[in-house]
Parts: C-alpha cells; sequence; structure tokens
C-alpha cells in the first residue's frame, strides 16, 4: 500500500513538473492542428465572433480553390526555389566555418562580426535591405555603375525578386550556420588531416575526402532546419516584396496569412487552414525523408 | 647547422606570413557581411533621404545630426516609440524568467523522474518542434479569442513560455548528459526535487540554459510575425511592429527608419557580446551531434 501511494505520488510529481509544457503543447499544437484540419472542410469566417452556429461542410472546395489561385502556383514556384538553395547556404556555411576554424587576431570580434547579421531583427534588415536596393536610388546600382556595370533593376522582375530573398536568407544564416560548423570541425581528429597530408593529398582533397563527409551530421541539421525555415519564415519574404511583383514572390506563409488576415480581404479561414494542412504535411515530408535517406549520404563513423 | 636554422626561420616567416593574409582576408570578409549595418548607422545620422541617397557613399556623414534619434521620440500620431521600447523589454523579461522555469521543470521531468508515459509524452514534444507556429495563425487566432488575450502583451507570452518544445529538448539534454551519481548522492542526502534540481542540475547546466535564453531573448525581441497579428492598439506595439508602422503611416525619412532599426540592433548585440562565452562554449566546444 505504501509502495503504490508512492508510485502515484512519483508519477504527480513528473506529470506536475511537465504540466505546463505538456498543456500548452497540447493546445497550441495538437489541438491547433486538428482544429485547422476541421476548418480546412468548412466556411467558417471570423465574422460573428466565436459563433459556430452557421458552420457549413464544404468537402474539398477550399483544397480546390487554393490549388486553383495562380497565387499559389507563384508561391510553389518561390518556395520551391528558396528550398533548392538550401544546400548552397549550407555549402558557403561550412566554406566560411573551415575558414574561420583557425587562430585570429581577436577572434571573438570577428566571430560576432560574422554572427551579428542573425541576431539583427528583421525589419531593420528589411528597411536596409529595400533602401540599398531602391528602385531608383540604389547605393548597390551606383557602385555597379561606377565599376561599369549595367545594374538591373532591383525587384522589377520575378527571378530579381526572388534572388534578392535567398541573397539575404543567406547573409542572415551563414554566419549562424558556419558557428555550427566550427563545432563539427572541431570534432575531427587532427590526425586524419596529418595522415592525408603525409599521402600527399592537396587542401582541396582533403576538404572534399574529409571534411566533407566527416561533417555530414551537420549538413543533415542545416539542411533540414534551414529548408523548414524557409517555409515558416514568411513575414521576411511578406516585408520585403509583399509578394510583388503581381504575387510572383508569394511563399506558402504569406499566403496563408493574405487569405487569413490579409487587408481588407474577406477572412477565409477555410482556405488559409487547407493551405496551412498542406504545408504542415510538407514539412513533415521534408523532415521524414531527410531522416529517411539519411543513411545513403551521412557518415556517423 | 646553421643552413637548419635558417631553414626554421624562413618557414616560421612564412607561416606568420600566411597567418597575417589569412587574417586581413577573414576580417574583410567579416566587414563586407557587416557593411550594411554600417550603412543603416551612418544613414540614421544624416539628415535626408537626399544624403542618404547621394553617390558615392559617404560612410561618415559630413554634418552628422542627432536629429532623427529626437525625431523618433518626439510624440507622434503614430506610433510611441519608448512605450515599445517598454513593451518589448517587459516582455522579453517575462518570458525570459517564465520560460526559464517551465523548461527547466519539464526537462527535469523528462530526464530525471520517472513517471507511466514519459518517453510516448516526450516523443510527442519532439515532434511538435516539426510543426512551426508560423504556419499555425489561424488555430492559434481562435484560441488567442477564445482566451481573450487578443490585443495585448500577454498574447506574445504564452507561446514561448507554454509551448517551447525546443527548450525543452535542448535542457533535457544537457541533464541527461549529468551523471548519474551526483544525483544520486544528493538524493540519498534526502534532498527533495527542487533542491536537485536548483542546487545541483541548473548550475551543472548553466551554459545550455544561457544560450536557450540568449537565442530566445533574440527571437522575442525581433517577433515581427506576433505583434503583426495579434496586436491592433498602438500603445501595445513591440518595436519591430513599431519601426514598420513608422515607415509605413508616418512622413520619417530614410534616416529616422534607420535611427529606429540602430536601437532596435544595439540591445541585441551587446546581450549576445555579453554572453557568446557560454554561447561559443555549448555551439562549438559541443558541436552539433546529428
Amino acid at each position: 500500500m505504501v509502495k503504490y501511494e508512492s508510485k502515484l505520488k512519483a508519477n504527480l510529481k513528473g506529470y506536475l513538473f511537465s504540466l505546463p509544457q505538456i498543456a500548452g503543447i497540447s493546445i497550441l499544437v495538437y489541438a491547433g492542428i486538428l482544429f485547422m484540419v476541421f476548418l480546412s472542410f468548412t466556411n467558417w469566417s471570423f465574422y460573428g465572433g466565436l459563433d459556430f452556429s452557421d458552420i457549413k461542410f464544404m468537402g474539398l472546395k477550399n483544397y480546390q480553390y487554393i490549388l486553383e489561385d495562380d497565387k499559389f502556383v507563384s508561391a510553389i514556384i518561390t518556395n520551391s526555389f528558396l528550398v533548392l538553395m538550401v544546400p548552397v547556404t549550407a555549402f558557403c556555411s561550412l566554406v566560411l566555418g573551415s575558414a574561420m576554424n583557425s587562430k585570429f587576431i581577436y577572434e571573438r570580434g570577428l566571430r560576432a562580426a560574422i554572427f551579428i547579421p542573425n541576431i539583427c531583427n528583421i525589419v531593420a534588415i528589411v528597411m536596409i535591405w529595400s533602401a540599398l536596393f531602391h528602385t531608383r536610388l540604389s547605393p548597390i546600382s551606383g557602385i555597379m555603375q561606377s565599376l561599369g556595370m549595367e545594374p538591373p533593376i532591383w525587384f522589377a522582375t520575378p527571378w530579381n525578386a526572388r534572388i534578392l530573398i535567398y541573397l539575404m536568407n543567406l547573409w542572415r544564416a551563414i554566419g549562424f550556420f558556419a558557428f555550427i560548423y566550427i563545432g563539427a570541425l572541431n570534432a575531427i581528429p587532427t590526425h586524419l588531416y596529418e595522415a592525408a597530408k603525409v599521402e600527399g593529398a592537396g587542401t582541396m582533397t582533403r576538404f572534399f575526402k574529409i571534411t566533407l563527409p566527416l561533417v555530414s551530421p551537420t549538413t543533415l541539421f542545416v539542411i533540414i532546419t534551414e529548408s523548414l525555415n524557409t517555409l515558416k519564415h514568411w513575414a521576411p519574404v511578406m516585408l520585403l516584396t509583399d509578394g510583388g511583383p503581381g504575387h510572383s514572390t508569394y511563399v506558402f506563409g504569406s499566403l496563408m496569412y493574405k487569405f487569413a488576415f490579409g487587408g481588407n480581404a474577406i477572412q477565409d479561414l477555410g482556405a488559409s487552414s487547407a493551405l496551412a494542412v498542406m504545408v504542415v504535411a510538407l514539412a513533415g515530408i521534408i523532415t521524414t525523408t531527410n531522416w529517411k535517406i539519411q543513411d545513403k549520404w551521412v557518415n556517423y563513423s | 647547422m646553421k643552413t637548419s636554422a635558417n631553414v626554421l626561420s624562413n618557414i616560421k616567416l612564412e607561416n606568420k606570413f600566411i597567418f597575417f593574409i589569412k587574417n586581413i582576408i577573414m576580417w574583410c570578409i567579416a566587414l563586407t557581411l557587416l557593411m550594411p549595418l554600417f550603412w543603416m548607422l551612418s544613414a540614421s545620422f544624416k539628415r535626408d533621404n537626399i544624403e542618404v541617397f547621394s553617390f558615392p557613399i559617404k560612410w561618415i556623414p559630413e554634418n552628422p545630426t542627432l536629429d532623427s534619434y529626437y525625431f523618433l521620440f518626439k510624440p507622434n500620431p503614430v506610433v510611441n516609440i519608448s512605450q515599445s521600447f517598454m513593451n518589448s523589454i517587459l516582455v522579453v523579461l517575462i518570458i525570459s524568467v517564465a520560460s526559464f522555469f517551465t523548461c527547466v521543470f519539464a526537462a527535469y521531468a523528462f530526464s530525471r523522474m520517472e513517471f507511466v508515459g514519459r518517453d510516448v509524452i516526450f516523443i510527442f514534444v519532439i515532434i511538435s518542434m516539426a510543426v512551426p507556429p508560423e504556419l499555425l495563425i489561424v488555430p492559434h487566432f481562435v484560441t488567442y479569442s477564445m482566451m481573450g488575450v487578443v490585443d495585448t502583451l500577454a498574447v506574445l507570452c504564452i507561446g514561448p513560455i507554454f509551448a517551447n518544445a525546443f527548450g525543452t529538448f535542448l535542457i533535457r539534454q544537457t541533464f541527461l548528459g549529468i551523471p548519474k551519481s551526483i544525483i544520486e548522492s544528493a538524493k540519498m542526502d534526502g534532498a527533495s526535487h527542487l533542491t536537485t534540481l536548483f542546487r545541483i542540475i541548473v548550475p551543472l547546466a548553466k551554459e545550455t540554459i544561457i544560450t536557450f535564453l540568449l537565442l530566445q531573448f533574440t527571437w522575442v525581441w525581433n517577433n515581427y510575425m506576433g505583434p503583426l497579428l495579434w496586436i491592433k492598439s498602438s500603445d501595445k506595439y513591440t518595436i519591430p511592429l513599431a519601426i514598420k508602422i513608422l515607415q509605413e503611416l508616418s512622413d520619417a525619412g530614410t534616416p529616422v527608419i534607420m535611427a529606429g532599426s540602430v536601437l532596435s540592433i544595439v540591445p541585441i548585440i551587446l546581450i549576445f557580446i555579453t554572453f557568446q562565452k557560454y554561447f561559443e562554449k555549448s555551439v562549438i566546444s559541443a558541436g552539433v551531434k546529428g
């Protein structure tokens, strides 16, 4: 009896300690997903406040509506482009990380300098970025002209805009991932490099034959994290281009926002939920496929 | 003998030269990465848009002025910047303190307490990390409306405090790495869970906890989406939204916007540099394994 009681007590204590997180995650994440799936099949809007009396079941109409929307096609193109560029980000971060993985004068300052773009608030970054690539007054265009190059009209074409979005992402992400790579590089035993050197392997060979395979777990982490970031960080893209030119640079998230809360549009929570359901599924697929295919290219030894 | 000494000093000289060149290159790269921020800083001290966009770029303004900073804090019909700063500070403080407790308690429960269903629940915590809150805006909108917290600062705090899978996971992993014997011996001495947790475990996991709080500080301080979605009245704006609204709705020129940006970035840089030591220790020395 005493034993049973103490076991019950231990259980209760365990639940009590983890309760704040369990409750929050259950309500905000899991109940949220279920509710969102439910809403995606209905016509519910927030017109009458929290009134569910004239809610109607719509079947797959919301999904059909999203799939037939032109903006959705733009979002697919922009999002795919950003995800396909993630390995480039990973590679640049690795190169930067390897370059920084040795002794420097005032090393801490150097590392802080690389990391700072990552911790600046996005509104400030976008303000700077839009001023630097201003349509008429761009200082970058000025520099290019003085070097005898013909500057493009930034943000004028869909691909220009997408590339500028990517460059902003890269600029913000590279410092963070370089940090992570420095950690991984420190863990590589130096005798491997020494052995390779003795056998006459050059810097390039050593980088591709030793460094690249040995940091592959970190690369997996970087690729998953940054792919998910491109799916979830829609506010920067919306701030920078507001979907323009035309609606070419919508991403899934900003489209979701526009459907649900955008400007004077109707609060189409059903369509927005349908889109969100698809994106959450996609996020799940990206994460699991990356975990599944990792033994093909990730080296844990 | 003499020749070999010469060779040695040559190698040293060559190494020194390489070291020097390497430093110059890396510092150039770092400063290039920071160029947009220098541009912002310099623009904030300029008088008007004409001066900001004049070419060639004047990195050091001819007649530096603090007018933009004064303008920023002058009463203005759209936003109240000093109020927004107070709001940001308040939200960051509340979240840091409260999420420290909720995450540390949950991390302790998931690593050092025995209860039925612990590991299954923990798997649900991990999986929830793959579902970004940025994609759950519709259900959150409804939940927060039901709770009646929309358009209050509380709405910005609920998620990071009560649904912080990242913090729980990160801290739990560190707790697991603490040798069991240390905890067992504390229990032998009759220490309660709370004493063990705050006297023994938390101090040993200091670096991870500080790193977590540091990362979270930057996320919360920089959060733009939350206020954009849930905050409507201007006296509850936090800094990022305030700057955006200022740019959209007032006649403030680029220098003023840049001054606001500088002020929003400075605190975060100071905090980062102060705690960089811990951050580097937990990210760089430990590395990310898998």
